[in-house]
């Protein structure tokens, strides 16, 4: 049987020999300089631009977007979920809808939002919460279910209100699900903001992306790629561990 | 009866929303949201032409090969890794990653690749949903029970064998599932490839409709988007409940 660490070292391993293939082949001629740069010429053309404060800009645009979507999904999706959840019937019509809003190609409301609200932020923000939402009313429903009625009976023993209730028993309990839907949320506001970045904007990665594309600018458009990758692998494994561990403690308990 | 009741509240769910829209057209303006009447209205004069078809077999064109592509190709890859425990445990948090990562980023690339053409969109549409069905399929196998497997290779079945008798027959529930979610992604991948990259498909009305700032187009096009979207995600549920798996819940 071979040791979890094991996969960590071997799959390493399999993405370093990878880049290394992808270094040969570009310094070898094999692999077009306008199709493809070295990879360590990719990483350091993002080191100087990050020193440099060139991505700065769009950098900080795509990240404040991001987080404003977030906290919008998170609030407002907790918000929905919960009140939702205690009207057995609205939830009945409600979760065939959220459930199969996975299908529905979000980023194409971007069109028509441009239109409402002009080019600016909002939209994009836009975007990141009609793709995040759902998932984070899913996660409430969720882990507002897996709350054992033994709980809510001995808080109603002890009296509590309902503000005692909300934050002393039903968050701990649905933490780990509600952490698990924000954690969705992040990842659907970044495919929803970058994609509308992509499609129709003056700021931002996905713009600077597509406009050092149609600049030929291969260095920068291969740089601002890899931070892109950096910056949402980065986020979504760091959300994980914690999710894990969450998961882990709940049990336990 | 319940069931009944439940197709009632949806019902009223899907009124009060169409309501809302309503509401918020008259409050905007309908220059910058038209009302539901006039893009019902839209739509049914674009469906009248014959080029609005041709744009919608276009794309049509594009997310069946993309998808045929990404959902054989991706469960026979997920088979196969998840017949090995070590393989699955690496490749999976590459996979969890491809999923997550915002694949528009990769365009200039495919268009690099493979320049303004079919192939690009199919690129783009098999790249947004091979992830999900590579991923299912590997959990599945993992969940399978291991007796099937055991009893596979008692009988010296060849990789193949084993994938297309025995492995393929006991995860197809949750592979139809994959199927959902990376048909529903490769929508997104050939539109956003006609949206950059195309002088046909739907992507490409949207974006010219958008340059005119012909709300009204954009506004149809995205209902028709939605509907489409939404209608082959049940026909794929559907293919699952007549062959007797139920409807799977789809969890993302």
């Amino acid at each position: 049987m071979f040791d979890l660490k094991w996969s960590g070292i071997v799959r390493s391993g399999l993405l370093l020999g990878l880049v290394g293939i992808f270094e040969l082949a570009c310094r070898s001629g094999w692999i077009s300089p306008t199709t493809l740069i070295p990879p360590s010429e990719i990483a350091a053309a993002l080191i100087r631009g990050l020193i440099s404060g060139r991505f700065n800009e769009a950098l900080v645009s795509t990240l404040t977007n991001v987080g404003a979507a977030v906290l919008i999904s998170v609030l407002f999706g907790f918000a929905a979920g919960v009140t939702i959840h205690a009207i057995p019937r609205l939830r009945r019509a409600v979760e065939p809808f959220a459930a199969s809003s996975y299908a529905i190609p979000g980023f194409i409301f971007y069109v028509p939002l441009l239109g409402v609200f002009g080019v600016n932020d909002a939209p994009l923000i836009s975007v990141g919460c009609i793709l995040a939402i759902p998932s984070m009313i899913l996660a409430t429903f969720n882990g507002l279910d897996r709350i054992p009625d033994v709980l809510m009976r001995v808080s109603k023993t002890y009296r509590l209100d309902v503000a005692r209730r909300v934050f002393l028993v039903m968050l701990p309990c649905a933490a780990p699900y509600l952490f698990s839907g924000a954690r969705l949320c992040l990842a659907y506001a970044f495919i929803g903001v970058i994609a509308s970045e992509f499609i129709l904007s003056d700021r931002g990665i996905g713009y600077s992306i597509a406009f050092a594309y149609h600049d030929f600018d291969v260095r920068t458009m291969y740089a601002l790629m890899l931070l892109l990758i950096v910056l949402v692998t980065g986020a979504n494994m760091t959300l994980q561990f914690w999710e894990d561990r969450l998961m882990l403690r709940r049990r336990k308990s | 009866m319940i069931r009944i009741l439940r197709f009632a509240d949806q019902l009223l769910l899907t009124l009060f929303l169409v309501a809302a829209w309503q509401l918020a057209s008259m409050k905007l303006g309908s220059n910058a949201l038209p009302s539901p009447l006039e893009t019902g209205r839209r739509l049914s004069e674009l469906s009248q032409t014959w080029n609005f078809w041709s744009h919608v077999g276009e794309t049509a064109i594009a997310v069946v090969i993309a998808g045929l592509l990404g959902a054989i190709g991706g469960a026979v890859l997920g088979l196969s890794l998840g017949l090995s425990r070590f393989a699955s445990e690496v490749a999976s948090p590459v996979l969890v990653a491809i999923y997550a990562m915002p694949k528009v980023v990769l365009y200039p690339v495919v268009l690099i690749l493979f320049g303004i053409s079919l192939s690009a969109k199919v690129a783009l549409g098999i790249l947004n949903g091979f992830a999900p069905v590579v991923i299912i399929a590997m959990e599945a196998v993992r969940h399978i029970s291991p007796s099937i497997v055991r009893t596979g290779r008692v009988f010296h079945l060849s990789q193949s064998d084993m994938i297309l008798r025995v492995l393929l027959p006991a995860t197809l529930p949750e592979i139809l599932t994959g199927v959902r979610i990376g048909l529903a992604l490769t929508i997104v991948g050939v539109l956003i490839g006609e949206i950059f990259a195309s002088n046909k498909g739907l992507g490409f009305l949207l974006t010219n409709a958008s340059q005119l700032n012909d709300n009204l187009t954009v506004m149809s096009l995205t209902v028709f988007v939605v509907m489409a979207a939404m209608l082959m995600n049940w026909l794929v549920a559907g293919v699952s409940v007549v062959m007797g798996y139920g409807d799977h819940k789809v969890t993302r």
